[in-house]
């Protein structure tokens, strides 16, 4: 018994102890030091480094098309049909004497377009199907669901040549169907965010102090379920590259002359004995810039997944 | 300061579950005067939260309140509609939550969160809100005020982040608190303080709580009065002397055994035999029988008169809450 009271707690040592940790933890580092860790974390992934040059390298190709091509991407020359890789034309040129580097670096305007604005669609719609889904539950929940499983039972080219072939084909068109195609992978991924988010007390809390569900939903379940799919953006913009690519490819999509890389493949298989640089070069546009996405993607998700962090 | 604030009136709450109705309450009655700190004890699944929840309408999927009444300031808040709930929540009845880990929204800075609800519940200017905020803020003692409200839910530890909890609900000036257990996901220490600090600051203003724990200890140190809840039911209600002093019903007695006595430190320590009763298809009779030691056979087949929520009552069939 005596040996008891002798480990009697000592609160006021505890407490002025606790008072110090207090101090300690709200002096944390600034916002600014945060973003820095932030980009650190994310230059010591080395793949993700390597990405994201070669995107930037891209956006820059595709801002700058007009200074940086050697030839207009439309010019046609009698003289130099389907010449092979030379000083003049370093990646030859087609069966109508366009320049191919030419081609292929107006080509990047379309692909990041398309990548961008068909991801941004399926990124909303998505998203915010996929909250409302989570969020209410019951019949809303059950149409989303549908829907969902209804766009993931075709693959996606199938999906995007049965959308592509009912509308006319044109870049719009692209840009909806490649849409439609992903939208369902977003709202899948919100949609499970939402259901764990809304078991958390914060949510809770928000209903319980009366905030009205608009709010509830715009600002504080999207933003706490949207990280993650920031990441798969990126992941899939790839994907949407190649889609629009196999669109073009198969002739619906973008239509000719507009320099796109899916159009070029098509054009230049029916030389690929004779003149592989005409569908080669694109070829290898297309690869690069989907490789890109997904290491700058990889990156991305190792350094903002909390579940990884503990291991670093 | 004896003016009933919230009256529970027979209140019924049941879950439509694929394998049958869970009755989760089964004739709650209880009243929370202006001004009184009631203690709300039971075990898990005993009917504590879906208590909580359905004060505030918030019970979820697929449970509903079936029966019953609750009145606020005399206003049936059964009969409101969403949007009149709504404006209740947080304005009148406000929510303190267990985890505080997860209670503020990782994504917006203290400052943000505190000026949007507390602007949005009492209709004050963004100015307003925050120097209501820094008010609370220092009376939860915390240090720097300004700098916490710069500050993400992340770069606080759970004690700070429960104050900041509490400072908001100070905030809103609600007319009551209901408290679910906020003090248990803490460390001893940090709970300690924390409670002090809340105490503190209720009793100067006078508030009304609604403390939802399972910690007899706590609820003793804070509250004025206690509802023992059991299955659904409120199975005694008394003031903090009546349930300590005079146990009545059999549960609260045994409730009060377990309690680790440091006194008694060589004794093992006490259990209640038995679980709680699976409420798909509660006991007969009381539903405390098949636990009870004082068990009489009319136990399994009349069911005694519930308790008022007003005085000291046993909801038992053998004990009387005058006789003790």
């Amino acid at each position: 018994m005596s040996e008891r009271t002798s480990t009697e707690i000592d609160w006021d040592g505890l407490l002025e102890e606790w008072d110090d940790e207090v101090e300690r933890i709200s002096s944390a580092e600034s916002r600014f030091e945060r973003a820095w860790f932030f980009i650190k974390d994310l230059s010591s992934h080395r793949l993700s480094i390597i990405g994201g040059v070669l995107l930037l390298g891209v956006a820059v190709i595709a801002i700058f098309a007009p200074q940086i091509a050697p030839y207009s991407p439309t010019a046609i020359s009698a003289t130099a049909v389907r010449a092979p890789p030379s000083i003049a034309h370093p990646m030859g040129t087609d069966s109508l004497g366009r320049d191919i580097l030419s081609r292929v670096i107006f080509g990047t305007r379309i692909a990041l377009m398309i990548a961008i604005t068909s991801m941004g669609i399926a990124f909303v719609v998505g998203s915010l199907l996929g909250a409302l889904a989570g969020y209410y539950g019951g019949w809303v929940d059950a149409i989303v669901r549908t829907a969902i499983d209804t766009t993931w039972a075709f693959p996606a080219i199938i999906m995007g040549l049965a959308l592509a072939s009912i509308l006319e084909p044109d870049l719009t068109t692209v840009l909806i169907a490649i849409g439609l195609v992903f939208w369902g992978v977003f709202a899948r991924l919100v949609r499970g965010e939402v259901l764990s988010l809304r078991e958390l007390d914060f949510i809770k809390a928000s209903e319980a102090i009366g905030l009205s569900d608009t709010k509830i939903i715009f600002k504080h379940l999207i933003p706490n379920a949207i990280i993650p799919a920031f990441v798969v953006v990126t992941l899939q913009m790839g994907n949407a590259i190649a889609v629009a690519a196999s669109l073009s490819f198969l002739g619906l999509g973008v239509q000719p002359p507009t320099p796109s890389w899916g159009i070029m493949l098509s054009t230049g298989r029916q030389y690929i004995t004779s003149a592989w640089w005409i569908s080669v070069f694109p070829g290898l546009a297309i690869v690069l810039v989907i490789m890109s996405f997904n290491f700058l993607g990889e990156g991305l998700r190792d350094t903002i997944d909390p579940k990884l962090e503990d291991k670093r | 300061m004896t003016q009933p604030l919230l009256e529970i009136d027979d209140l019924h709450t049941n879950f439509d579950t694929n394998s049958g109705t869970v009755n989760a309450l089964r004739g709650v009655n209880l009243t929370i005067n202006e001004g009184e700190r009631v203690g709300l004890v039971g075990e898990s699944g005993s009917g504590k939260s879906v208590t909580a929840q359905s004060i505030l309408r918030l019970v979820d999927s697929p449970g509903r309140i079936a029966d019953g009444s609750i009145t606020l300031n005399g206003r049936d808040l059964l009969s409101l509609s969403e949007s009149g709930m709504q404006n209740v929540r947080g304005r009148d009845i406000t929510m303190i939550f267990q985890d505080p880990s997860t209670s503020l929204d990782p994504v917006y800075s203290i400052r943000s969160q505190m000026i949007e609800t507390i602007g949005h519940n009492r209709n004050m200017s963004d100015a307003e809100a925050e120097s209501v905020a820094i008010e609370y803020l220092e009376r939860v003692d915390m240090p720097n005020p300004e700098r916490i409200l710069d500050s993400y839910p992340h770069e606080l530890s759970g004690g700070m982040k429960q104050r900041v909890s509490i400072a908001m609900a100070l905030g809103f000036d609600p007319d009551l608190i209901i408290a679910d257990e906020p003090t248990t996901a803490l460390d001893v220490t940090v709970q300690k303080k924390v409670m002090e600090i809340f105490k503190d600051i209720v009793e100067e203003e006078d508030l009304s709580v609604l403390w939802i724990t399972h910690n007899l200890g706590v609820v003793a140190e804070f509250c004025d009065k206690i509802a023992v809840i059991y299955a659904g039911e409120v199975v005694e209600y008394g003031s903090v002397y009546d349930i300590f002093d005079r146990p009545a019903h059999p549960y609260t007695r045994e409730l009060l055994q377990t309690i680790p006595n440091i006194e008694r430190a060589d004794e093992e320590l006490r259990v209640i035999e038995g679980t709680v009763p699976n409420m798909r298809d509660p006991p007969s009779g009381c539903a405390f029988h098949p636990r009870c030691p004082d068990a009489e056979p009319r136990c399994e087949t009349t069911r005694p008169d519930r308790v008022d929520g007003r005085e000291h009552q046993a909801s038992c069939l053998v004990h009387d809450a005058e006789d003790q």
